[in-house]
């Protein structure tokens, strides 16, 4: 094999592997699309379906117009320089210079996005970059069911999955970044910057949306609204597990040219690790919900991601044995802060909050307790608490929290936010989509109309006609 | 300090294990030993919770031991940096700081030490008052637990990073 084989041997390797992983990804969606589906009731769900499956469309175009050049010309900015941009002198440093590529490979009219032979890795990263964002988009889909408008969705979506998280990325996620470079900032497998952000964003939205019709009785205290098929929510989640191993995978570092895996900050890492630490994570997150809950199947498998969660932004440096513990502990109190966040009038349909921003903050502060000391580059602070609580708080609070609430707040003082009332006691799928997800089936409407009119009439009266059944 | 390591060179340039408290074997131990813990809960629990609803007559253990075994951790984990610092008191040691548990591992070793015998006996108490043959059962595998350390130990201490068998040395 000539030296120029070999060498794109290397490419095509790397190349093939973050190819992959990322279509392995897109299991992260299937899921979320079958868990969120089977957490509705019958009358919402392709209405739930399709508001998910539009997260590709919206998250996708806004990460290829603006996300992926927000992830390139943030990191410095505000704290060691400013935004990265055309404008930008790139020879006044030696960063800058360093940077330059990666930022001029971001702009939407780059060379580096379109087929070219003289850059074969940037579009495949991009392509993983917008799979991480349109899971953290999707991460807020679920909570939101049953009452949201999709044009509401559409633009939270945009914000959260194309900008918020990105930033949170660009500052703690990336070898230039600010939280990296001045505070020693560790979230390997993205504790902080995916879920606590979306998990926190989610609650600021919440807040402003409202708890479902019915979800609350005459004095305040919650009711149980049933998942319409928990099996479909819980094979949802399988395959959210199995993509989840692919995010993880993707996480790892391994360009042409290297002698070996990497992180992200450029410490080293195993492939390994990450096979054995999720496995274990997600079985000690099941257990962990499985006795906190007391056998609820709907925490118990929210759990495995839970514990996966937990324990995320150390995995490349764990130990399994920690893994079990750390995972096991962030699943066992996830029910009860869903719980608790239930009893405060906060209507979150998938728990959301307790499985991303709980266990997201958890896994992020975990590390300045448990990998402690780890240096990331010459000049670059060890690993710390304070690190961690810092990159904490500005994943939460400032790229989370108030981002969620501010924008939920602008769209509910413009009425976009909620459907109207007589759209949600009808339902979104008849009401948004003009068709029943179970036309052939008993739903609600089906016999409502039949108790009220002549069992002949029953298919002309039922909305659109859409009833299969003749009944005597 | 979790990291076995002192500096970025050093780190990047490690061959064998990276992980954290790669130089502290006996606190690996008590991380496997607690987390196999859990896992024995788990087990007992699985026959007693039912419709949600558990019957499990002290739910607190759990939390007890989850309490006790964060807190040993953390103690752990400030006295390893502590011992790392005082690097005139290693040298002169001169040998591992591996030791049985129980014996010279101070506050953690017998908070860590507590945890377990409070989940243990508790485990014992419960299996003991419903069957004697649960406890006979239960007591053989507490037993096989308790030696566990002496048995691990050896073989963790092998797979110490170079860097930190040079320090200990």
């Amino acid at each position: 094999m000539t030296p120029e084989a070999q060498e794109f041997l290397g490419t095509f390797v790397s190349e093939s592997y973050y190819f992959y992983a990322s279509v392995f990804m897109l299991l992260i969606h299937a899921g979320f699309l079958a868990y969120e589906g089977g957490a509705s009731r019958s009358k919402n769900v392709l209405a739930t379906m399709v508001k998910n499956l539009l997260t590709l469309a919206s998250v996708g175009l806004a990460f290829y117009f603006f996300g992926w050049w927000v992830y390139n010309a943030f990191p410095l900015f505000p704290l060691t320089g400013g935004l990265l941009g055309p404008w930008t002198n790139f020879s006044a440093s030696e960063t800058l210079t360093a940077m330059q590529p990666y930022v001029e490979g971001s702009y939407p009219w780059s060379d580096a996005l379109a087929p070219t032979t003289a850059d074969h890795i940037t579009g495949v990263f991009w392509f993983a970059f917008a799979l991480f964002a349109m899971t953290t988009a999707s991460i807020l889909s679920g909570a939101l069911i049953e009452r949201v408008k999709i044009g509401a969705y559409m633009v939270l979506s945009v914000v959260l999955g194309g900008f918020t998280w990105v930033v949170a990325a660009a500052w703690g996620w990336n070898a230039f970044g600010w939280l990296l470079s001045n505070f020693g900032y560790h979230d390997f497998g993205c504790s902080g910057v995916v879920h606590a952000v979306s998990g926190f964003f989610t609650l600021g939205v919440l807040i402003n949306l409202g708890p479902r019709i019915g979800k609350y009785d005459a004095e305040g205290k919650p009711r149980p609204i049933l998942p319409h098929n928990l099996p479909l929510t819980m094979v949802g989640l399988m395959l959210i597990f199995v993509g989840f191993y692919a995010f993880l995978a993707a996480c790892l570092v391994f360009l042409p040219g290297y002698t070996g895996e990497t992180t992200i900050y450029n410490t080293p890492m195993t492939l390994a690790s990450i096979g054995v630490n999720t496995t274990l994570a997600l079985a000690a997150g099941l257990i962990g919900a499985y006795i906190s809950s007391k056998a609820d199947p709907f925490f118990t498998i929210s759990g495995g991601l839970g514990g996966i969660i937990s324990v995320s932004a150390g995995m490349d440096l764990y130990h399994p044995a920690l893994v079990i513990l750390l995972a096991f502990t962030g699943a066992f109190v996830m029910p009860k802060v869903a719980i608790l966040v239930e009893k405060m009038g906060i209507d979150d349909a998938v728990g959301a909050v307790g499985v991303h921003a709980w266990c997201g903050l958890f896994g992020t502060l975990m590390v300045g307790i448990f990998a402690t000391g780890y240096p990331q580059g010459e000049g670059v602070p060890l690993t710390s608490f304070g690190g961690q609580l810092l990159g904490a708080f500005v994943c939460t609070i400032i790229l989370g929290f108030i981002p969620g609430y501010g924008t939920s707040w602008t769209l509910k003082k413009l009425n976009l936010l909620r459907v109207s009332r007589e759209e949600e006691i009808e339902g979104l799928d008849v009401a948004d989509l003009g068709v029943e997800g179970y036309p052939e089936y008993a739903t609600m409407s089906f016999v409502t109309n039949q108790q009220v009119q002549p069992a002949a009439t029953v298919d002309q009266q039922s909305p659109k006609g859409s009833t299969g059944f003749v009944t005597e | 300090m979790s990291s076995p390591f002192n500096s970025f060179k050093e780190f990047s340039e490690a061959e064998g294990a990276i992980y954290t408290f790669a130089n502290n074997p006996t606190l690996i131990g008590i991380l496997i030993i607690l987390s196999a813990l859990v896992f024995l809960y788990f087990i007992y629990a699985s026959f007693s919770i039912k419709k949600g609803q558990s019957t499990a007559k002290n739910p607190g253990v759990l939390g007890l031991l989850i309490a006790a075994s964060a807190f040993s951790l953390a103690e752990s984990a400030y006295t390893s940096y502590i011992e790392q610092t005082d690097k005139t008191v290693s040298q002169k040691s001169g040998s591992a700081q591996v030791t049985r548990l129980g014996q010279g591992l101070g506050p953690q070793g017998l908070m860590a030490g507590m945890g377990m015998t409070i989940a243990g006996s508790t485990i014992r108490g419960r299996r003991g008052r419903r069957s004697p043959y649960g406890s006979r059962t239960l007591n053989s595998v507490w037993s096989s637990l308790r030696r566990i350390p002496s048995r691990l130990f050896p073989r963790l201490r092998s797979r110490q990073t170079p860097a930190a068998q040079r320090r200990k040395r």
